[in-house]
């Protein structure tokens, strides 16, 4: 328990770093909010009331509180080019890029765990290298062109789905969590391949510690060894990594969003940053920074549910 | 048993050198000659097919894919070569500054280097260049930067390792300064590390630029970049699918050679 | 004389994962009896513990080659079922290692390792298994057995955990308790310990220990009669007071110039 609450204080503290950077950095470089709003051909006497009005006269330290308090009660500003209210743009379509996420989250476990203990209980056979020739390839696939190939193969040629047929979760949940299907698919395809080599070899290496010989000892058929006592032992190593996939997935989501034409937080951003509407790129980056710690706050929790070493250091 | 693991090793090496070596050809032979100029728009060659003339066909101006394949190749690998140089030079002196004397200073950097490091690379270039930008200069610094922390901390705990071993008291006792303890002592023995970890930032760095300009955030026109090629494919995806087979095969290709050379390496 | 237990003969041992097979162990012979104490002494690389792990059926089977007979109360080892050689291991035969630090599941609690051969080999329920773990973890003289059947192996000190070796490889009552150098990673002073609890189970339980070690003094004042080991050849066996008193070989007379004098004498 205490382990998991410094866990939860590094996280907090992390939070407040990042957060402090990004809104610093967009401080800078955004200019001034009240011009971007009102345009150039503005009176200054306009500007300047606006200026008040908008608190950018106070330090930047007391301007950082206020939008991380607004940001906290869900009021993220006024996105320049929509007038609309930021925190309504991006709650929209959050789900939109946490559940495609997911999904392929769960593909990747789906496919690298059992492949991962068939490759490694079959090391050296030839499905074994198969299977780490055709992982090879596939590790080395962009996510989006994987996706393309499966728009391509399972869109066009199989006709499993119709590109492009996005179908909003409001409107019906199984009809977007199948078109998420494929999206998810593209973006698992890379990270289970790397999954499954990094399980094989994790299981190998565990195989030939000392402690598996005590458990033979024992008595303990060799599917007893593998599922009693190596497999939990060679999944930490997994968790880390799954760990990092998917914060790293969060951010290939918004490029497989591109690809499939979903209207997710990738959309946003990227109209934002080409028409440098700066509220809504900050709330969009700090939202997908604050999922990343998530991630990396839970992964480190559950480690320390799986290695028992851990919670003493 | 032994013999067949051997030569299992070799064909990793074999087959990433000799992919990565020929991928290396064609980009040099890029710089001099394409057949056709990457650029040239030829409206009655439009969607041409793979022929002889041109050997990937054409995309949607007209212009020779296999001579654009050749020039956005060349872009990739530099901005990829070019990333990976920053990423390793300041990962170095950082990591090794802080391996070598801990302290507060390497508390907060590794603090600061964990929350950057937690951060999705792609993440982090993208606030960088909407801040700066886009561009290939943009890329190669803003991807550049997001890797230091990686390189940071491998060379740092390989640094954590090796700074209280026998033949770094023995340099000390013989009176050799810090920084030739650091780079002319420590550093060498860390530069197996070193090079399996160039060789993943490498790939890294090849999908991240394709990501980044495949977004249109990267690599701007007249630029050709693979992953600018196959953003603009993929709105003719059925009419012509070769245009986005080709440049995302070269990426595949490109990325795989490294790996299996890394591998291959790692095994020697 | 009581009872023949364990029966080798002509175990040769060859390697095969390198291009020319290997021979690590020549024409290994062996008796044991019940509730016998016997010594197996060599330098490192001498096949001792090749010879130890193929008793209990733990060099597994694929690139090795092994020929010759373990008999175990009757039934071959080498050629018998693996169900049938799995039935007899953690339950006639069990194991105990040099490395007490690695040779525990790290993320696995005391107590399930050490009830574990009950659940391969017995039908007991989770209560009585728990209570003949927590006995035995108190036979083996560890304070506070309860506490410990609930700890992680990283939290004990090497002697602790080799008392929890010791207690998970005793748990089901073998009649043979092979020993592979089970001291040697410890202290001095805990080494003494451990041989004292090797002996005192011995005689508790009726159990026969083959006791694997480089160290003549400890063997010395542990078991009744002695190999020793060169080079994968058995070149010298018999009472451990004879051969002490009269070593037949150089290379016993070696090892006993080896041990430390002021030893030597107790």
């Amino acid at each position: 328990m205490r382990y998991a609450g410094k866990k939860m204080i590094t996280m907090l503290l992390t939070l407040f770093a990042v957060t402090l950077f990004v809104f610093l950095a967009f401080h800078l470089i955004s200019g001034d909010p009240a011009t971007s709003m009102l345009g150039t051909d503005a009176t200054p006497e306009r500007i300047a009331a606006l200026r008040q009005e908008l608190g950018l006269n106070d330090p930047v330290l007391v301007q950082y509180g206020r939008w991380a308090k607004g940001f906290l009660t869900g009021d993220m500003g006024t996105s320049y080019s929509y007038r609309l209210p930021v925190g309504e743009m991006v709650l929209d379509k959050l789900p939109v890029t946490v559940t495609l996420t997911i999904m392929a989250f769960i593909l990747i476990v789906i496919i690298s765990v059992p492949m991962g203990i068939y490759t490694a209980r079959h090391a050296g056979g030839w499905v074994d290298r198969a299977i780490y020739m055709v992982n090879q390839v596939i590790m080395a696939f962009p996510p989006f062109f994987a996706g393309i190939l499966i728009t391509l193969v399972f869109g066009r040629i199989f006709r499993l789905f119709t590109p492009g047929g996005y179908v909003s979760y409001e409107k019906s949940f199984a009809g977007f969590v199948s078109y998420l299907f494929f999206p998810a698919l593209a973006i698992a395809l890379p990270k289970a391949a790397m999954a499954v080599k990094l399980l094989r070899s994790s299981l190998i290496s565990e195989s030939k510690l000392d402690y598996v010989r005590t458990a033979y000892s024992r008595g303990n058929a060799t599917r007893d060894v593998l599922y009693k006592h190596v497999l939990k032992n060679a999944l930490i190593p997994l968790i880390t990594f799954l760990g990092m996939a998917l914060a790293d997935m969060i951010a290939g989501s918004l490029i497989i969003e591109q690809v499939f034409g979903i209207p997710g937080l990738g959309r946003i951003l990227l109209s934002a940053i080409s028409n440098r509407d700066y509220p809504v790129v900050m709330a969009v980056i700090v939202c997908i920074a604050v999922l990343v710690l998530l991630v990396n706050m839970a992964v480190d929790i559950i480690y320390g549910l799986v290695d028992p070493r851990i919670t003493v250091e | 048993m032994a013999v067949n693991v051997n030569r299992k090793k070799n064909y990793n090496l074999i087959l990433g050198g000799g992919l990565t070596g020929v991928i290396m050809l064609f980009i040099l032979i890029g710089i001099f000659y394409t057949p056709y100029d990457p650029d040239a728009m030829n409206a009655a060659d439009k969607f041409a097919g793979v022929s002889i003339r041109h050997l990937m066909g054409c995309d949607n101006f007209g212009r020779d894919v296999f001579s654009r394949v050749l020039e956005g190749s060349r872009t990739t690998w530099l901005v990829a070569a070019g990333t990976v140089f920053i990423g390793t030079f300041f990962g170095v002196i950082l990591g090794a500054l802080t391996g070598y004397y801990g302290g507060i200073v390497d508390e907060i950097l590794m603090r600061v280097n964990d929350a950057v490091f937690a951060f999705p690379s792609i993440l982090l270039a993208l606030t960088f260049i909407s801040i700066s930008g886009s561009g290939r200069y943009q890329v190669v610094i803003a991807l550049g930067i997001a890797f230091i922390p990686s390189f940071a901390r491998i060379v740092r705990g390989e640094f954590i390792k090796c700074k209280n071993m026998d033949y770094v008291k023995n340099a000390r006792l013989q009176g050799a300064g810090d920084f030739r303890i650091m780079f002319v002592h420590i550093l060498p023995n860390t530069l197996t590390v070193l090079l399996s970890a160039v060789m993943i930032g490498f790939n890294n760095a090849v999908l991240a630029e394709a990501g980044m300009s495949f977004l249109g955030i990267g690599v701007q026109p007249p630029d050709a970049s693979l992953g600018r090629m196959l953003a603009e494919a993929q709105s003719y995806l059925f009419r012509a699918p070769a245009y986005a087979v080709f440049p995302g095969v070269v990426i595949i290709l490109m990325v795989l050679g490294f790996s299996l050379l890394g591998d291959g390496l790692k095994n020697e | 004389m009581s009872k023949e237990l364990l029966r080798v003969t002509d175990l040769n041992i060859e390697f095969h994962d390198h291009l020319i097979p290997e021979t690590v162990v020549f024409d290994f012979d062996l008796t044991m009896e019940q509730g016998e104490i016997v010594g197996l002494v060599g330098e490192s690389g001498s096949g001792k513990s090749m010879s130890a792990l193929a008793i209990a059926g733990l060099l597994s089977r694929k690139d090795m080659q092994k020929r010759g007979e373990i008999l175990f109360e009757g039934v071959d080892l080498l050629t018998c079922e693996r169900k049938a050689l799995r039935q007899l291991q953690g339950n006639e035969i069990g194991m105990i290692f040099q490395e007490p630090m690695t040779s525990l599941n790290p993320v696995k609690k005391v107590g399930w390792q050490v009830e574990e051969a009950l659940r391969i080999h017995t039908k007991l329920s989770k209560q009585e298994r728990y209570e003949r773990a927590v006995r035995m973890l108190s036979e083996v003289e560890l304070d506070h057995p309860e506490r410990i059947y609930h700890q992680y192996p990283h939290e004990l000190s090497g002697g602790m955990r080799q008392r929890v070796m010791i207690a998970a490889a005793m748990i089901c009552e073998p009649k043979l308790l092979i020993a592979d150098e089970p001291t040697t990673a410890l202290d001095v002073t805990i080494q003494a310990q451990i041989v004292e609890l090797l002996k005192r189970m011995n005689r508790q339980k009726r159990t026969a220990v083959l006791f694997i070690s480089h160290d003549l003094s400890l063997v010395r004042g542990l078991c009744r009669r002695v190999l020793v080991m060169q080079g994968g050849y058995v070149v010298e066996s018999g009472l451990t007071d004879q051969i002490f008193e009269n070593p037949g070989e150089d290379y016993t007379r070696r090892l006993i110039g080896a041990i430390p004098k002021v030893m030597r004498r107790g």
